[in-house]
């Protein structure tokens, strides 16, 4: 009969000979026992020992059982200690009364042994499982607050990689729930040294930790990609790269990529898994936009296709972009808002400026207060401006070590394979923004590069003429060729030479460029005469990097160029103003 | 009183349950009921109705634990009359019921100091 946990019962009865008889059978069988002969001693042994059950009697002096159990009751609290009335069984109504006042057995006279060892047991056992029960909920609590907690730092970590975004921008505007995050969304913005606008607004599988876990690679890589000058297409190919390594099977990332170049009004729009987006033009056209690619990190780079739509923007002709959160939103009925009603909803805004405002009070009122799927509605508007209406880019000064390398010179020739598929001018940019010197001027230096390089390839290796460039509906036409003709490229080279030389405090950088071609006219493009009235885009590039450099020469009829940049500590300041007044 | 006083196989069972403290718990009993049974009467003369509810509830308990059924239905009956009549006892009838339970419990004595000698 003995049992390995004493159990710890308090015994409340007035009557001697049946406290002593209970405690008898009780000790018998391997219980412990506590008595108390009257209410008022039951509580206090009750607070003093917290046993494990109580046996009392109803009827006692001092304070009755009833009174007694209802002080006891509410001294455990959560705990729960059974409370069992001792009784006679022709005492019907005192046997209702026993568990109406909160007992929550009884136990009849004359005791049997048996069924007193038994309810002891049952009861035991009883509590035991509302203390794991209650350990089980204690338990989930606790980790419920950590797992919130866990979102708040890892929220707080994306932040830190998030936050050099852009997304403040005069041309943006977003809606964004504080936790989206964890809902899979995300959205990114950030500048090109050159002064392009890259965005992103991806939509990760799932919800949670899982879903917020890919977010973080993808800002590293968007953002140092946009930094370094990347085209959308390489961008988007090395996150899928990443994201393919990165996600488990199973998991992606719905995305569309937006590049806007504010000079040339021209636009780059990749889209993956995304339900349908528009084009708002100013005058109220509404060009639907549609993914026609799978979402990032399904396929594997060899079958990724990272080619972009191109688009010609006027100044406030805008992209209204969103993930499935917003069409999905329930409505009173149960049905989903929908794609239908987005579009009604913004064919019906008064003007294209109030179309972000019109759908996000459509979606308010059709949805459902009570519906769980909560706050995941992640919208945004972005639009064409004049690139002066923007901050200016943004120069990160702060990196790298205080004195870099400041006498070096490097040759890198590019042949026809790797000019068809490769974009050295990140690459260079990188190298060039090891000297501290150079960091500052780092958006120039890009414009330098990036003109020089594209002079040689486009008009030296491809032998395209710029003309085509003149008229904006010829950039097309433009991009049409230069596709063309890269796909057929088999010979030719473009070789690029940078030296520089200095004592850490000055430094003087000389780029040169030669290409296969034959070179061109460079009297009639250095001539500014022979450019009057030209105030398209092409025009702008020779003359620019002409400002700022210190000088630029051709040889070689056009095919070679040397460009040479003098940088000093205590003059930046006072060059680089002279450069934008010129 | 021709109803059984004891029920002697239960008390039995009682008395190796209880071992080397059986008599100790008669004797407790009987001096319990002693002092009970005068209780009783002082609640009779003073005319306490709901006194004497409360002492024959108790004393019935200890009987029926100690297998004293006669003095169980004895308690029984005078608690239940007093319980039915206290607006208006019938202290007449009390008396004669109290009776009854004095005149039991000495029986039930001679019958206990038989079990425990």
């Amino acid at each position: 009969m003995m049992d390995k946990t004493p159990i710890q019962v308090l015994i409340a009865d007035d009557n001697a000979v049946d406290r002593k008889i209970l405690a008898r059978i009780l000790s018998n069988q391997g219980n412990e026992v506590v008595e108390a002969t009257n209410g008022a001693e039951a509580v206090s042994l009750f607070v003093e020992h917290r046993p494990d059950m109580v046996l009392m009697d109803i009827m006692m002096p001092v304070m009755d059982g009833q009174e007694a159990a209802r002080l006891m009751k509410q001294e455990a609290g959560e705990d729960f200690i059974p409370i069992i009335f001792l009784t006679s069984l022709t005492d019907v109504q005192g046997l209702a009364d026993c568990l109406e006042s909160g007992g929550d057995d009884f136990l009849t006279k004359p005791y049997s042994p048996v069924v007193l060892q038994a309810k002891v047991r049952a009861f035991y056992r009883m509590r035991e499982m509302h203390r794991t029960l209650q350990e089980q909920r204690d338990t989930i609590a606790r980790h419920n607050e950590h797992l919130l907690y866990e979102q708040e730092a890892a929220k707080a970590v994306f932040d830190n990689v998030a936050h050099h975004g852009c997304l403040s921008a005069q041309n943006i505007r977003y809606m964004l729930s504080p936790l989206a995050l964890f809902n899979g969304d995300v959205v990114l913005a950030a500048r090109g040294p050159s002064g392009t606008m890259q965005l992103l607004l991806g939509d990760f599988t799932g919800h949670g930790l899982p879903a917020a876990i890919g977010a973080m690679p993808l800002a590293e890589v968007f953002y140092g990609m946009t930094q370094k000058g990347f085209g959308l297409s390489d961008i988007v190919r090395e996150i899928n790269l990443k994201m393919h390594g990165v996600l488990p099977v199973g998991y992606f990332c719905c995305a569309v990529l937006v590049e806007m170049n504010f000079d040339t009004k021209s636009v780059s729009l990749w889209m993956g898994g995304v339900p349908d987006c528009y084009l708002l033009r100013h005058q109220g056209e509404l060009v639907p936009l549609r993914s026609k690619h799978l979402p990032l990190g399904v396929l594997s780079n060899q079958s990724f296709d990272g080619s972009v739509e191109r688009f010609d923007l006027s100044n406030e002709d805008r992209f209204l972009l969103w993930t499935d959160g917003i069409t999905e939103v329930q409505g009173d009925s149960g049905d989903m808002f929908g794609d239908e009603r987005l579009r009604h909803t913004i064919e019906a805004a008064k003007t294209p400026d109030d179309a972000f405002d019109a759908i996000l009070d459509a979606v308010d009122r059709f949805k459902n207060r009570e519906s769980l799927n909560g706050d995941d509605r992640t919208l945004i508007e972005m639009k064409m401006v004049d690139r002066d209406l923007l901050d200016d880019v943004s120069v990160q000064v702060a990196s790298g070590p205080a004195s870099g390398p400041i006498d070096w010179s490097m040759n890198y020739c590019l042949g026809p394979e790797s000019l068809r598929h490769f974009n050295p001018l990140p690459l260079m940019v990188h190298i060039l923004m090891e000297v501290p010197g150079l960091r500052v001027i780092s958006g120039q230096l890009y414009t330098v590069m990036a003109e020089l390089f594209s002079n040689a390839f486009e008009h030296g290796v491809l032998k395209i003429s710029s003309g085509l460039k003149h008229s904006s509906q010829g950039f097309l036409k433009y991009y049409q060729e230069r596709e063309q003709r890269i796909n057929a490229l088999t010979e030719g080279f473009v070789n690029i030479s940078m030296t520089h030389s200095g004592d850490g405090s000055s430094g003087d950088l000389v780029i040169m460029l030669e290409d296969s071609g034959k070179g061109f006219d460079v009297n009639a493009h250095l001539n500014p005469s022979s450019m009057a009235g030209a105030s398209t885009y092409c025009g702008r590039g020779i003359s620019l990097v002409k400002e700022i450099c210190d000088s630029l020469e051709y040889h070689n009829g056009g095919s070679q160029v040397i460009a040479r940049l003098h940088w000093d500590e205590q003059e930046h300041g006072v060059r680089l103003q002279d450069e934008h007044g010129a | 009183m021709e109803h059984e006083l004891l029920d002697e196989d239960s008390l039995n069972m009682l008395k190796e349950v209880m071992a080397e403290e059986f008599d100790e718990l008669v004797e407790l009993y009987l001096a319990d009921s002693a002092r009970h049974i005068s209780d009783l009467r002082t609640a009779l003369v003073s005319e306490e109705c709901t006194a004497m509810v409360r002492v024959a509830h108790s004393l019935k308990g200890a009987s029926s634990n100690v297998y004293a059924v006669g003095m169980s239905q004895s308690c029984l009956a005078l608690e239940d009359a007093a319980r039915a009549m206290l607006t208006a006892p019938d202290w007449e009838l009390l008396s004669r019921l109290l009776a009854e339970i004095e005149v039991v419990f000495k029986q039930t004595k001679k019958g206990f100091e038989a079990v425990i000698r």
